[in-house]
């Protein structure tokens, strides 16, 4: 544990430092270019990205595209567990096989697939988002279930408890931190896919911001929606990692 | 015997694994427990088996948890299907069972949610203080010691008021001291709350030192070989005459039925 907190002070550190080196370099020492911008020109460039690239709304748009399918894909796993592990339904073979197609296929190639499908379409990022982040939570929990500690099964069982509640208080409960693990992967894999997708179709989003930028050649502007993008994401991470402290407080080990 | 003494009965009860092997089919273990043994209500039975005699086997299928191959499994004098058995016998495995997102009192409230009848905090707090974890009712189980842990499981089954409490070698791995406190415990929920116990073990101090009567198990096939009565009264302690005596007959009668390995406390010995 120790060790842990001290490798993210570390990371952090050193994530500061290049900061710093990027200030003192490229304010002071390295005259301007048009490479790499100078900081003050890149945090001049947010009131720019504010106005000019709808900051607001473009960011407002990823980030429900991220998060609001996750969570609604999440609460449906919760809902819908307890059928999945059924033994002998077909679901359990036929997210099976979609895992298959899934160590060889990257889902990105079905987000771009799905921009030339319905290029139209303003509910397809959430669609992808959800199905996708469903799919992969539904495979990862049925993979988990079969490594449940088998003395939780049977102390249940023996118990009296029935399948339902097995499935809710016993098996959600055991698999509950390693899906919350797995969000933490899946929430970053969402982010850069929706922004490809975003980018390549030219919808709303921090993509459509990344493509403008890139267009005008307005690399300020370009640094600094990388830089409100990396903290979004750190954001991210933390709100996960805080209710998977909250939720699966006994998996901190 | 009368038969409203006896809380369990195995009427030639047998188990078998298949496994495919090539072509056909065929047993790769047979746990034939062949018992007829009939354990009467408020007593302490041990169960003394090498590793790999089925001793887990027996257990589970005595809660209901595995289906016997063959045989009957008589509860209270009547013959019961497996499913009848859950919350009657209850089966507390050998490695920890408590829910370690559940802290001392949810573990205990998750089991009697599961009887179906309202449970007040002074019945919680009752079964917290007869298994000795007074004072730790938020304590969570992750990272605490095998001994507490099987305290909650023990505290757990108690809520559900089982007939039968099957005990896997709850002995194992536990600190001199902690084993001395589980074995009063176990005696406590015989003696003070009227609940038989069945534990097995592979330790030959262990199974002396508890029971009323003892079950001698060999491997391959998995068998009841023999039964040992205890008069606690002359069980004094580990170096005494009569708990020699009991070592010895344990130890012929393994040796009568060889390949059973056994760990001893005081010595390691091999049949």
């Amino acid at each position: 544990m120790r060790n842990k907190s001290t490798s993210q002070t570390k990371i952090f550190l050193f994530v500061l430092l290049y900061f710093f080196l990027w200030i003192i370099l490229f304010e002071f020492i390295i005259p301007a270019n048009n490479t790499v911008p100078k900081p003050s020109i890149v945090f001049l460039s947010f009131s720019a990205l504010w106005n000019d690239y709808n900051l607001l709304t473009n960011s407002l748009v990823t980030i429900t595209s991220v998060y609001i399918p996750l969570i609604a894909a999440y609460f449906l796993l919760e809902l819908f567990a307890s059928l999945l592990i059924k033994p002998g339904n077909f679901l359990e073979d036929f997210l099976m096989s979609l895992n298959w197609f899934s160590n060889y296929i990257p889902a990105i190639i079905f987000g771009i697939f799905l921009i030339y499908w319905f290029p139209y379409s303003n509910l397809i990022e959430f669609i992808f988002s959800f199905v996708f982040g469903f799919l992969s939570l539904a495979i990862l929990y049925l993979v988990e279930v079969k490594h449940v500690e088998s003395e939780y099964l049977d102390s249940a069982i023996s118990l009296g408890a029935n399948e339902g509640i097995i499935s809710r208080k016993v098996i959600w409960k055991a698999v509950q931190p390693k899906l919350f693990r797995h969000l933490i992967k899946l929430h970053f894999n969402i982010w850069s896919v929706l922004i490809i997708f975003e980018f390549i179709k030219g919808s709303s989003g921090i993509g459509e911001i990344f493509r403008l930028s890139l267009s005008y050649h307005d690399v300020s502007a370009l640094f600094a929606v990388f830089l409100i993008t990396g903290i979004l994401i750190y954001l991210g991470v933390h709100i996960i990692k805080y209710l998977q402290n909250k939720f699966c407080h006994w998996s901190f080990n | 015997m009368n038969s409203e003494d006896t809380i369990l009965e195995f009427v030639n009860v047998s188990k078998d694994y298949y496994g495919i092997v090539g072509a056909k089919q065929h047993v790769l273990q047979n746990v034939s427990l062949n018992v007829n043994f009939s354990l009467t209500k408020g007593k302490i039975f041990s169960i003394l088996a090498p590793f790999g005699a089925g001793k887990t086997t027996l257990l589970k299928i005595a809660c209901g948890l595995e289906k016997p191959s063959s045989g009957e499994v008589i509860v209270t004098g009547k013959k019961c299907e497996p499913e009848q058995l859950h919350g009657k016998i209850v089966y507390i495995p050998e490695k920890p069972s408590s829910y370690p997102w559940l802290n001392v009192e949810q573990n205990i409230k998750f089991a009697a949610g599961l009887k179906l009848k309202e449970i007040n905090p002074g019945q919680i707090q009752e079964l917290i203080s007869q298994v000795g974890l007074e004072g730790y009712e938020k304590h969570y189980p992750n990272e605490k010691s095998l001994g507490f842990r099987f305290r909650i499981s023990l505290a757990r089954a108690l809520a559900v008021e089982p007939q039968l409490l099957l005990l896997d070698d709850p002995l194992k791995n536990l600190h001199h001291q902690v084993k001395k406190e589980i074995k009063q415990l176990i005696e406590f929920i015989v003696n003070e709350l009227n609940i038989s116990v069945i534990l097995t073990t592979t330790n030959i101090n262990d199974s002396i030192s508890i029971p009323d009567e003892i079950y001698l198990m060999k491997k391959n096939p998995g068998m009841i070989i023999d039964e040992i009565k205890i008069d606690k009264a002359k069980l004094i302690d580990k170096d005494g005459d009569y708990f020699t005596l009991i070592k010895r007959q344990i130890e012929k009668t393994f040796a009568d039925h060889e390949n059973s390995t056994l760990i001893s406390e005081a010595k390691n010995l091999q049949f």
